[in-house]
This record gives structure tokens, C-alpha cells and sequence, in this order.
């Protein structure tokens, strides 16, 4: 089963030792490769954001996403984090370019597996495009690889 | 097809890192070589309002790719300071300007003033050809460089071979010199 952003953006989050309530899932912080998700924001902003890491959460469930133990709720740190939670490095919304330097629209979500945590599939508003195909999400831009346009053949117009 | 747009367009678009999607420097000005009809990189402004000249320059290669939304790197190591042949790059005015000059067919007709030079788009862009105000013609035309292209103070002589492939629009240009076996698009490194 493949998640999207969008779909799990306010999905609660709960201790999975006590049952507490942690609060809802704010944003997705990925890794340098804009491969996987790194960690899950929940709350605060700047150097106040608290994070979870993917490797405390124990279960992505469809109601409830289920953190080890409330301990597992951390600042944020580092440039990735503190830019995601502050909005410059959030994926949704970011311009997309091709590494042939032609605008190829926005992100408007992001699809990923929820047992590993890896990007599969990234939507922009001009279409789907393969995460093999994504080479970075950046302040300023996600980068794909430019594919060459060839017009379709005879035989594919008929089929 | 290959793909061209005018250089004076790049003026202005930012710099994005494939390696990491930051927008690291914005285009000043296109450094050509007007006596080679050689692209050889651009100038640089730091990012954002009153931001500045970067010191940096960013030689045209392998490493670089021009869209009409930016200009790709493989990342910020490409912005050169002071690499070794890059001295027109970092000292530009010491070049024949070429916008404005008069363009002569071989044949001696006045075909107007070259107004921009037109590059491919896609990765190593290179300069490919000249667009030409033609009062005369009441039109644009783009004619394509070539080895044989000779550039004085005044005037651009365009080789009589070069004439089949003028166009007035630009992305039939683009169509005829794919067809127009340049010297630049088989390895020379222009």
C-alpha cells in the first residue's frame, strides 16, 4: 500500500507504550536525496519544531501513526530539519525543474511506502513523475531528470 | 531539433544546483568571444535584490545546461574564481562587441544589424547563430554560424553556404541548423 502526503497530513500520532496522544502529523522531512522520509514533523517551528525520526515510529497505520515512546518526540536540528519545518525545504508547493533548466510545474504531493518510508512517486499539476527520475528538493526547486520529447508514431496514435 | 534561445534571455535566471535544488547565483551578463563565435560562460550576480556581483564566474561546459527557467549546474564547484584560461570570462571587455554590427552576405547584401546571439538550450549550450533586425525585410532573421563567419569592426560576413538556412522565427531556426552540418555541433567545443 503507498501513502501520500496529503492523505496522512493530520494523521494523530500515539506513544505506542502508554497510548498518549502526541498530536498529528505538520510535515515530512527528507533525507539529503530526497529519497525517503527522514522524519515526520509534529509540531513547533524553527529551532522550537519537534520531530519524530522513522526510526521510532513503529507502525503507520491507516488511523494512527504509532511512535515507540513519547521520548522519541526530538527538536528539530540540523539545516534539513529546521528548513522543513520552516516551509523553504517542504516538498508540496515547490517549483519543479528539469536538469535541462525548463520548468516542469509544481509538487502537489508526494507518494511514498509507509512500511520503509520511501519516496515512490512524485505529482506535480503536469503529471506523475517516476522518484528514480527526482535528483533533489532544494529551497529553491525540485530537480528531474529532462527525458527527451519524441513525437508519438503513427502506431501509437492508433492505439 | 535542437532547441535555441536567445543568450540576452539568460540575464537575469538563477543558477540551480542539480545536486541540491538551491538556487546559488543568478545570471549578470553572457561572456561571449565574438572573434570565435564562442559561448564561453556567463558572468554572476548573487541571489536576491541588491545582492550584488558574485566574484565567481561560471564557465560554459559539460557541467552546465540552459533552460528558459534556469541555468542548471551539476553543483556549486562549477562557479569558478580563478581557473586557468578563464581570463576573458573574468575580463569581458576585452572583446569585440558584436550586437549591432553590420550583417554582409558574401554576395555584398546588407542583411541589417545582428541583435542577439541565439545558444542551444539542453546541456553544453553553445552559441549556434545571430538574430538579425532587417528594416529592409520589415522582418527578424536568424542566421547560423559557422567556421566560415568572418567578424570585422563593422561588419559580420556571412559565407554564401550559410544563406539556405536563414529563417525569420526562431524555432524554424532551430529546425534548419539541425540540418546545417556546424562545426560546433559535431565536437568542436564552441
Amino acid at each position: 500500500m503507498i501513502e501520500s502526503f496529503n492523505s496522512v497530513a493530520g494523521r494523530s500520532m500515539v506513544a505506542a507504550d502508554t497510548a498518549v496522544d502526541l498530536g498529528h502529523i505538520r510535515g515530512f522531512i527528507l533525507d539529503d536525496c530526497a529519497r525517503r522520509v527522514d522524519a515526520l514533523h509534529i509540531d513547533g517551528h524553527g529551532r522550537g519544531a519537534h520531530v519524530v525520526h522513522w526510526a521510532a515510529i513503529s507502525s503507520f497505520g491507516a488511523d494512527a501513526v504509532m511512535v515507540r515512546t513519547a521520548a522519541d518526540i526530538l527538536p528539530a536540528t540540523g539545516d534539513r530539519e529546521v528548513g522543513t519545518v520552516n516551509g523553504g525545504l517542504a516538498a508540496i508547493g515547490k517549483r519543479v525543474l528539469t536538469t535541462e533548466g525548463f520548468a516542469a510545474g509544481t509538487v502537489e504531493d508526494v507518494q511514498f511506502d509507509p512500511m520503509t518510508g520511501l519516496i515512490t512517486e512524485i505529482v506535480t499539476d503536469q503529471g506523475i513523475v517516476d522518484v528514480k527520475r527526482l535528483r533533489s528538493i532544494g529551497s529553491y526547486a525540485a530537480v528531474i531528470d529532462a527525458v527527451e520529447w519524441s513525437a508519438p508514431s503513427i502506431d501509437d496514435i492508433r492505439r | 531539433m535542437i532547441h535555441v534561445m536567445r543568450a540576452r534571455d539568460l540575464i537575469g535566471l538563477p543558477v540551480v544546483s542539480v545536486r541540491s535544488g538551491e538556487d546559488i547565483a543568478e545570471i549578470r551578463d553572457v561572456v561571449y568571444d565574438s572573434g570565435n563565435h564562442r559561448l564561453l560562460g556567463f558572468s554572476l550576480n548573487k541571489r536576491g535584490f541588491f545582492s550584488g556581483r558574485l566574484k565567481g564566474v561560471l564557465p560554459t561546459g559539460p557541467s552546465v545546461a540552459i533552460g528558459s527557467a534556469a541555468v542548471m549546474v551539476s553543483d556549486d564547484s562549477v562557479i569558478s574564481n580563478d581557473a586557468i584560461g578563464l581570463e576573458p570570462l573574468l575580463d569581458p571587455a576585452s572583446d569585440l562587441p558584436v550586437i549591432g554590427v553590420r550583417v554582409l552576405t558574401s554576395d555584398g547584401v546588407d542583411l541589417g544589424v545582428v541583435a542577439a546571439v541565439i545558444v542551444t538550450t539542453g546541456d553544453a549550450p553553445k552559441a549556434v547563430g545571430y538574430e538579425i533586425e532587417a528594416p529592409a525585410h520589415h522582418d527578424t532573421l536568424f542566421v547560423p554560424i559557422s567556421a566560415q563567419l568572418q567578424l570585422s569592426d563593422g561588419n559580420l560576413m556571412l559565407p554564401a553556404e550559410a544563406t539556405d538556412f536563414i529563417r525569420n522565427d526562431l524555432a524554424g531556426f532551430g529546425a534548419a541548423i539541425a540540418s546545417y552540418r556546424l562545426p560546433i555541433l559535431e565536437g568542436d567545443s564552441r
